[in-house]
């Protein structure tokens, strides 16, 4: 038998691979001898073809005829080639095969696995064939590593293999090393092959194979015991119980049994006005001796200490409207869901706990309408005399009204009234009654003149009978069904099908009193109506306001008319000029004159109806109606409001089933940061500051939401823990305490901040405003629309980041100076030569102050500056253009809009992904300006052209929210459900520094928002999630933690958008209600105009 | 070159730092019974501290740093108090203090001397302060300023601190240190990392509620009568400072094996098979859970076994010595980790 000679390992592994060595003669055994120079002497003992001899010998390869007496025998040619160490960086998570030096070292082996949690083993073990000697092979899943160091270490002689090709178990390769040829190898079947680092190759039985537990008795300490279970002997029952608390909560609520009457003559007698202000009063029980509840207003203030000798109760601080005494503690304490059910059952009830002794208690209960103002029963005189003393005696003698007592629940004596009615209203009504009646009544008198005055109210010439309460009932009924199939209703706003919806509405709101209501439906009927149909719609508004309202000489003569005069004015008047032989309610100069004064209470609509019926009545009034109409545009700046424009079945969002859900997630949300215990860094601020902070933007979420009580109740606690008298903390506590306010006044969240708050912030020296600047720009519920610098605003010392120039046109008041300098600016932007930094500043700084100017100067300008963007950067062009197509779409111009959205498109197209851009919100601003005029079609085109940044493996988290925000408001959540899956999955793996991480929760939240309500809100929830790890080491932790405050922001803000009608559906409606709104007004300027 | 102002107090050449070898080894069964009496009776003053006692005992013999970590009232300050006094340390040699982040280095290092200052001399008077104490316990280490942060690392790192520039050498040889909570900030890092051991200090009132109450209440007593029944005297800080020098010569030795081969400590004292298992414990941390463990600390932790070997049971390494691998966590969460895991894969649970 010849011998082969191969000069190296690499030559014989090309032999192989190649070919040259017949793969029947490489499976057969042979026998080799290694030299020293890393030669091979191969003697095969299956016999090599010629052929095959010749191509080896021309590959280099010798051939010998002697046999080398010291070679060694392997089990096939691959076995020649060594195995290749290679690095473990971590243990296999598949099979790994070990192969212990002796059958007795598998128990320790295996202990040590069970004891470091891995029980997925099986052992095989087998005898030599002359029965002289076991072994054994334990296979165990996914392995502790520190077995396998012991291993790698060959402790105590244990090898590790693991299988050569993933998934085949008959090849193993030791642990650390590869095989060059593993994959080409076969064993016989039923047998392992295991190939070490070194030394022989092994063969074993694949089995049988054995689960460790099958093999291991596991002994329980004592003997099971099987027990049996018995019914349980029934329910406990637990008595809640008053006990004493440690502290005394300050009193708010006081109800006085004894003297009461004299005890309440005493207090306005002694009690300065504004504290007489803050309370509210309910009278109950028998008229010879009625007992008074004084309540005070949930408020900044602290309630007053009044010094009465009745029970002073505080609320419980989960249940703003259940009153404990003050030094009340309920025993044991119970879920705030089982107390609301088991002791507030009804809402808007007041409930207090009446101790009765030994921790007894009985619940009594008042409906919030009972409580009435007290400061509008109290006259004050001067003293001058004996007879003016008379009526001021009768000034504070309270006309009480009749009672029912039933079970411990005390029923409200208040009067009767449409829950509309505004407390303006009762108030009024109340003195009128009291001037019409200055003798002191009798209660019983007083009940029966109230009643009498309710149905007076509706009889004469009134066109719809008064309702029954059954009929109540069903109208109640009918309106919320319409109400409901309005939102369903898959059709345009404009649609024919939805006016005579709006016209049921009205009617169904007037019968239910609800007269604003009923006005916004009307109005809205008549916008998008002409001919005969307006002619018609215009009579039945006019009846319909004008019912029970006084003649229009006696309105007019009016100095402070109400709401409902003024619409029934602005009604009269559309019926003048739409209804075929409708009369002019006055002489049209007066009418001017009057609204002049008195329009701000109307809304948009009714607006626009009663100055163009004006300009028809008066032949043609194109300044009046122009004026008119810039001050509608400016009104419509941050779109309608929805305090003033909106009905409340709409203000309230999409669907009124989510309210309570949204209100308690984001109860449990604030929860959650008051009880979170978080990674704190060695620097933050004490977390009662940033706590304070946290309530005051969840105040401000749950004001948003129609949580009133809840929203003062968090805003109270804040303010209290901050210090008002240092700046920082003073100017941020007034500043969110006036946002909560706006909310809770349900004005615009863009409104900006008092004047008088606005002002503090140039009092604060640079550093001071710094710090307030950093929260300003993390708190988009503090700071909704200026996009803010601190750190340049910082570094520069500047008033107006965007030039002097622009702060010193902030003090311009005179309208027609600030066009004068709006045009020099923009000449100036627009000078051929100028600098592109330069330009682009004067051009963000220029659309910014666009608005202010009346539309007939502004966009000529805005054509200009507009041809001015060519030349600059991309990205910058982007987001100027994104302004000025919301500015387009503010004046209410569609084509403009159309070009914009045609250039805008374009430049996005070309912007690069990880353009900063698309996660500052430029794609949903500029949808949200395209739904304004109209141009849905834009809207979805701009999407879809940016849709393509989702398929780029490289487009970052926020770039991709921003489109998937789009996604989402067009209603196609299902798009963007991936999208949000990848941003909570970086947010889970915590990718990146804490701001990028807060960033990214912004957008998500914000782009969730526009999902629907079961995507939304669990979405939300989850992004809570990473409270525990927020924190940083800003130098604002002198104030507040940052980070925290952001968090809890772009949270509530995210629920805020979700349940204020930002949601999907009633966004989209309200932009397409606004959009007609500018229709109809641009188009009748343009007639009457021009 | 200007000479510094000599010391107040300057201590002699110290007379531990002259004794040979086997003038040690004659006295270390007697060191070593006195160390382990000193560890066992000061563990029974407090409750479920035995193991933090042992710790620093060891870091002590071993002049190692080590950081206590715990929410406050764990005890802390207190483990130290008391080990002070069972030492019996004077007050000169001891010097312990609350930093936040407002002391000044001068509350640490010693106030700059005024007259020389007048001199253009920038001389800190040291007298009292951390460069004079041989025990050092700092409360809330991680709150001090960057100044303190930095003079502490050349204190911990090379025992030295500098003197109107000059490096000066300081008398510290144990350094204990607590906090509240371990900062995850960078620039910490470097300070945390000569911490080799951190160990954590936790409540033990729900395992041990009785005990604490009657052990607490004692403990008030005596402080209220001004009685310290712990300074019981089995050991002083001469004894640990002996045991130290002993074990570092005796580390440093080379013997000759019988077949010839020179025979360094570990062939002597560290089990080949010990060895292997304290290389598979430290490789599975890094490899499963990240710990980070620097080569620095890797040398320091060898030096830390051996101490522990020495005085639990005066021989070579055992198993239940590789429990010191515990304490190398770096976070709160690895602290708790690593106190769970290390005996597991030890199988010493």
């Amino acid at each position: 038998m010849s011998t082969l000679v191969f000069p190296s390992e690499e030559a014989l592994q090309l032999a192989l691979t190649s070919g040259l060595v017949p793969s029947e003669v490489q499976a057969s055994p042979a026998r080799y001898r290694r030299t020293a120079e890393g030669a091979l002497h191969v003697t095969p003992e299956s016999p090599l073809t010629k052929a095959a001899l010749k191509g080896l010998t021309s590959l280099g390869v010798g051939v010998e005829d002697a046999e080398s007496g010291r070679a060694a025998p392997v089990l096939c040619w691959a076995e020649l080639l060594r195995p290749r160490r290679i690095p473990v960086d971590a243990a296999p998570g598949g099979p790994v095969l070990f192969v212990p030096a002796s059958a007795n070292a598998l128990l320790p082996l295996a202990g040590e696995m069970l004891r470091l949690g891995c029980d997925r083993q099986e052992v095989c073990l087998a005898g030599s064939a002359r029965g002289d000697s076991r072994r054994a092979l334990l296979r165990a899943v996914a392995p502790p590593y520190f077995t396998l160091t012991g291993a790698l270490d060959h402790t105590g002689g244990l090898r590790a293999f693991v299988p050569a090709v993933p998934g085949q178990h008959s090849v193993w390769v030791e642990l650390g090393h590869s095989h060059p040829l593993a994959r080409t190898l076969q064993p016989a079947k039923g047998t392992l092959l295991l190939i070490p680092g070194d030394g022989r190759w092994q063969t074993a039985p694949d089995g049988p194979w054995t689960d460790l537990y099958q093999l291991t008795d596991l002994r329980l300490p004592e003997p099971a015991e099987e027990w049996k279970a018995e019914a349980a002997p029934g329910r406990l029952s637990v008595p809640l119980r008053l006990t004493r608390a440690a502290r005394t909560e300050p009193a708010s609520l006081w109800v006085l049994r004894d003297n009461a009457r004299a005890q309440v003559e005493s207090l306005v007698h002694t009690l300065p006005e504004a504290l007489l202000a803050q309370l509210r009063f309910a009278v109950a029980g028998p008229p010879d001796a009625p007992c008074i509840v004084l309540r005070a207003r949930a408020g900044r203030e602290r309630p007053p200490e009044l010094g009465l000798s009745g029970m002073a109760y505080a609320p419980l601080p989960q249940l703003a409207d259940l009153y404990l005494p003050c030094d009340g503690l309920l025993e044991p304490p119970v879920r705030r869901d089982r107390l609301r059910a088991l002791l507030t059952p009804e809402r808007d009830t007041v409930t207090w706990l009446h101790p009765t002794g030994n921790g007894a208690f009985r619940a009594e209960r008042l409906p919030e309408s009972a409580f009435h103002p007290l400061d509008a029963w109290v006259d004050y005189v001067v003293d001058t005399g004996t007879a003016a003393l008379v009526p001021w005696v009768r000034g504070v003698t309270f006309d009480f009204e009749a009672f029912e007592a039933a079970a411990g629940e005390w029923q409200s004596s208040a009067p009767e009234k449409a829950e509309e009615e505004d407390e303006k209203d009762a108030r009024s009504s109340r003195r009128s009654r009291r001037v019409a009646a200055p003798q002191p009544a009798e209660p019983a008198e007083a009940a029966t003149r109230n009643v009498r005055r309710a149905t007076e109210a509706a009889t004469p010439g009134a066109r719809l009978a008064p309702l029954t309460p059954a009929q109540l009932g069903a109208a109640e009924q009918e309106l919320a069904k319409l109400e409901k199939s309005f939102l369903a209703l898959d059709a345009p706003a404009d649609s024919a099908e939805r006016r005579r919806l709006w016209v049921r509405m009205a009617e169904l709101n007037g019968q239910l009193g609800r007269r604003r209501d009923a006005g916004l439906c009307w109005t809205r009927a008549l916008w998008e109506s002409a001919g005969p149909e307006a002619a018609e719609l215009a009579s039945r508004w006019a009846e319909a306001e004008t019912v029970g309202a006084p003649s229009t000489a006696e309105l007019l003569s009016r100095a402070t008319p109400s709401d409902d005069d003024v619409r029934a004015l602005a009604s009269s008047l559309a019926r003048a000029v739409l209804a075929p032989g409708g009369q002019t309610p006055g002489d049209v100069p007066s009418l001017q004159r009057w609204l002049d004064r008195h329009d701000a209470a109307l809304d948009v609509r009714s607006l626009w109806l009663a100055r163009a019926s004006l300009d028809r009545l008066a032949g043609g009034d194109p300044l009046g109606l122009a004026r008119a109409g810039d001050r509608l545009l400016e009104m419509l700046q941050r779109g309608l409001s929805l305090a003033r424009d909106v009905p409340r079945f709409l203000r309230a969002g999409t669907d009124a089933t989510h309210a309570p859900r949204l209100g308690a997630q984001l109860e449990a949300m604030q929860e959650r940061f008051e009880r979170t215990t978080r990674r704190r860094s060695s620097i933050e601020a004490p977390p009662v500051l940033t706590q304070a902070y946290v309530r005051f933007v969840f105040a401000c979420g749950l004001a948003r939401l129609g949580q009133a009580d809840r929203a003062r109740a968090l805003a109270v606690s804040a303010m209290e823990a901050l210090d008002a008298t240092e700046p920082i903390h003073g100017f941020l506590s007034r500043a969110y305490g006036a946002r909560v306010a706006q909310a809770l006044e349900g004005q615009a969240p863009e409104t900006p901040l008092p004047p008088d708050i606005a002002a503090e912030l140039n009092a604060l020296n640079t550093f001071q405003r710094y710090k307030v600047d950093r929260l300003r720009q993390s708190s988009a519920l503090l700071e909704p629309s200026e996009r803010l610098d601190p750190a340049r605003a910082f570094g520069r010392g500047a008033r107006d980041l965007r030039g002097e120039e622009f702060a010193a046109l902030r003090d311009i008041r005179d309208p027609g100076k600030v066009a004068a300098e709006v045009e020099a600016l923009t000449s100036r932007a627009t000078a051929p030569k100028l600098a592109a930094p330069e330009r682009q500043r004067l051009l963000g700084g220029l659309l910014d102050t666009l608005p202010r100017l009346p539309p007939a100067r502004a966009l000529p300008l805005l054509d200009r500056l507009v041809g001015a963007l060519e030349g600059l950067p991309g990205e910058v062009q982007g987001q100027l253009l994104g302004d000025a197509l919301s500015l387009a779409a503010l004046f209410g111009r569609a084509d403009r809009a159309t070009a914009l959205a045609g250039r805008l498109r374009k430049v996005l197209a070309g912007l690069p992904p990880e353009s900063p851009a698309w996660g500052q919100g430029l794609l949903g601003v500029s949808l949200r300006g395209l739904r304004r005029v109209g141009l849905s079609r834009e809207a979805r085109e701009l999407v879809d052209a940016t849709q393509g940044l989702l398929a780029k493996p490289k487009t970052p988290l926020p770039a991709q929210l921003g489109v998937a925000a789009g996604l989402a408001m067009l209603g196609r959540t299902e798009e963007a459900l991936p999208v949000f899956d990848r941003a909570f999955d970086s947010l889970s793996a915590a990718k990146g520094a804490l701001p990028e991480r807060l960033a990214l929760t912004r957008s998500l939240a914000g782009a969730l928002a526009h999902a629907p309500v079961d995507v939304a809100l669990p979405g939300l929830a989850r992004l809570s999630e990473q409270l525990p790890n927020v924190t940083d080491s800003y130098n604002t932790n002198s104030h507040f933690c940052l980070s925290v405050v952001e968090l809890a922001d772009a949270l509530v803000l995210g629920h805020v958008e979700v349940g204020q009608g930002s949601g999907e559906r009633a966004r989209s409606w309200l932009d397409e209600d606004e959009f007609l709104v500018r229709r109809r007004i641009h188009r009748e300027l343009e007639e009457r105009t021009t | 070159m200007s000479s510094l102002p000599r010391r107040e107090a300057s201590p002699a050449v110290d007379p531990i730092s002259e004794l040979s070898f086997d003038a040690l080894s004659r006295e270390a069964h007697a060191l070593r019974d006195r160390l382990n009496r000193f560890r066992l009776a000061l563990g029974r003053h407090f409750v479920g501290k035995q193991d933090l006692v042992d710790l620093m005992t060891v870091a002590a013999v071993a002049q190692e740093p080590l950081l206590l970590v715990g929410p406050p009232g764990t005890a802390k300050s207190d483990l130290v108090l008391k080990f002070r006094d069972a030492l019996r340390i004077p007050n000169e040699d001891y010097f312990e203090y609350l930093l936040t982040r407002f002391t000044e280095p001068s509350e640490v290092l010693g106030p700059i001397d005024i007259n020389l200052l007048r001199q253009g001399r920038y001389i800190r008077r040291e007298g009292g302060k951390l460069p004079t104490a041989r025990l050092v316990f700092l409360d809330e280490v991680f709150k001090a300023s960057s100044a303190i942060l930095n003079a502490l690392l050349t204190v911990i790192n090379e025992r030295k601190f500098y003197q109107d520039g000059a490096p000066q050498p300081v008398r510290l040889k144990v350094l204990f240190a607590a906090t509240n909570e371990l900062p995850e900030h960078a620039e910490l890092g470097a300070l945390k990392d000569r911490f080799c051991l951190k160990a954590a200090c936790r409540p033990v009132q729900d395992r041990y509620f009785l005990e604490l109450l009657d052990s607490g209440l004692d403990s008030q007593t005596h402080r209220e009568m001004n009685q310290k029944p712990w300074a019981e005297g089995h050991a002083s800080l001469d004894d640990v400072l002996k045991t130290h020098r002993y074990l570092t010569l005796m580390m440093g030795k080379r013997e000759t094996g019988p077949d010839g081969r020179e025979l360094r400590d570990r062939d002597l004292f560290f089990r080949d098979e010990l060895l292997r298992e304290f290389r598979r414990v430290v490789q599975t941390l890094t490899r499963e859970d990240g710990v980070f463990i620097s080569d620095r600390k890797l040398v320091k932790l060898y030096r830390l076994l051996r101490t522990r070997a020495w005085i639990f049971h005066g021989g070579a390494v055992e198993r239940q010595d590789l429990q010191l691998l515990s304490y190398l966590g770096e976070s709160r969460e690895e602290i708790d980790l690593l106190e769970e895991k290390v005996p597991r894969l030890l199988g010493l649970t």
